[in-house]
């Protein structure tokens, strides 16, 4: 279920790598499982078919995903542990703490922040 | 300010619209927006004072368009065929509506071909359908008047083109307290320029509201689950349009946005992601069916 943004600023290869990481992330796609079809997202998005292969041509490069040649995608052994993988979550957070320390937020209003959401997925 | 009231209009047997009635006031640019053949050009012309319509009223300042003149001078309609006489120039062209328009302006004229880069003195029929269009809006600013219509105005125009026509339309808005109605199916333009926008769904309108308000009341979300879900969970939503693949879903809700937002956090989502929704999505949520899996078809 990947969904794209056409007015984004974020290319649209970039918003389908971002997704399949996020999901792979989540847990929602495990180790080994197939991921879905080129031709399938094609279908739901209506993307160029080549512009989702360099998506996926991106993430097999970087050792997150590998292909089975006439079977599909799946997702690496090691996708979790994936530098690609793990540097984009940082590259998020940072961002995130960037743009609070560029409106005023002090450091202490962002630990508010954080532990009432670390709280929240407590319960 | 141009009253629509209770418009019908017929051919024949076939209804174009149906008891349709919104209001433009001045100094406001209203976006129609529609499906091909939805009545948009009917409704324009109808408006022009080209058609007589069949029951109700059209209105500018309280005079009765198709019969009065004299608010038809201060009116101009940018049809979304253009029609030049053979041989003719701007030039020619302006000598023309000159004679029909007392406000014609040919100092605005001349002002905007350099603008547009346009030869007044070259073949209209020797221009590209861009550069015809170009000539035709000229000329219609040019008039000098407080209603324009324009149906599918930007079509076959460059992007630098279409810039200078928006910053052109936009700016004779501020200037003259002119009321605007821009047929179009470039959405994204629609919500550049305009302030209010109506969607016609076949004879009548479905949604008119002002372009800020448009995504108030609905909201896209994308939500994560650990275990599959399916749209029996989410019974108590107003659900417009759900597609979901096991764990993964997209909703789109109806309803505030924050009230949904928090009834979908308490079911615990892995991941929540909120998109407010843009004319364009509206518009197919609207005309509903437009998904369609054309794979079966051509494998």
């Amino acid at each position: 279920m990947i969904t794209v943004d056409k007015q984004s600023r974020v290319p649209v290869y970039e918003q389908i790598k971002n997704q399949i990481i996020t999901f792979i992330r989540l847990g929602i796609y495990p180790a080994d499982s197939k991921l879905p079809s080129i031709r399938q997202i094609t279908s739901e998005t209506s993307v160029n078919v080549n512009t989702i292969k360099k998506a996926f041509a991106e993430l097999e490069l970087a050792g997150v995903i590998y292909t089975v040649p006439g079977i599909g995608s799946f997702v690496s052994k090691k996708a979790l542990d994936n530098e690609a993988v793990t540097a984009k979550v940082k590259r998020e957070i940072t961002d995130a703490f960037r743009t609070a320390a560029s409106l005023g937020v002090s450091k202490e209003e962002v630990s508010e922040i954080l532990n009432k959401i670390y709280k929240e997925g407590d319960k | 300010m141009i009253s629509i009231d209770r418009v019908t209009k017929k051919y024949g047997d076939f209804t174009a619209i149906e008891n349709l009635s919104m209001q433009v006031p001045e100094g406001s640019i209203y976006g129609l927006v529609g499906y091909n053949g939805a009545g948009k050009t009917t409704l324009l012309k109808s408006v022009a004072g080209v058609y007589g319509i069949c029951s109700g009223s059209i209105t500018v300042n309280g005079k009765n368009t198709f019969t009065s003149p004299e608010i038809r001078q201060k009116m101009f309609y940018v049809p979304d065929e253009i029609y030049f006489e053979p041989f003719s120039t701007i030039e020619k062209m302006a000598k023309l509506y000159a004679g029909y328009y007392p406000g014609f302006s040919f100092s605005t004229m001349d002002k905007l071909c350099g603008v547009f880069k346009l030869d007044k003195k070259a073949k209209l029929n020797s221009f590209s359908k861009g550069m015809q269009r170009q000539a035709e809006m000229i000329l219609g600013m040019s008039t000098m008047p407080d209603v324009l219509l324009l149906d599918e105005s930007f079509d076959g125009l460059d992007p630098q083109k279409r810039n200078l026509m928006n910053g052109m339309i936009v700016d004779y808005v501020a200037e003259r307290n002119c009321s605007v109605i821009i047929s179009s199916h470039n959405l994204h333009e629609i919500s550049d320029i305009c302030d209010r926008v109506a969607l016609i769904n076949g004879k009548n309108i479905v949604l008119d509201c002002s372009v800020d308000d448009v995504s108030a009341n609905r909201c896209k979300f994308r939500l994560a689950f650990a275990e599959e879900k399916t749209q029996a969970d989410f019974s108590g939503f107003d659900i417009k349009k759900f597609k979901g693949d096991g764990k993964i879903v997209t909703l789109s809700l109806r309803g505030n946005e924050e009230e949904n937002e928090e009834k979908l956090r308490q079911m615990n989502p892995l991941l929540l992601e909120k998109f407010p929704l843009t004319l364009e999505e509206i518009f197919l949520e609207e005309m509903e069916d437009s998904d369609y899996d054309f794979k079966e078809i051509f494998s």
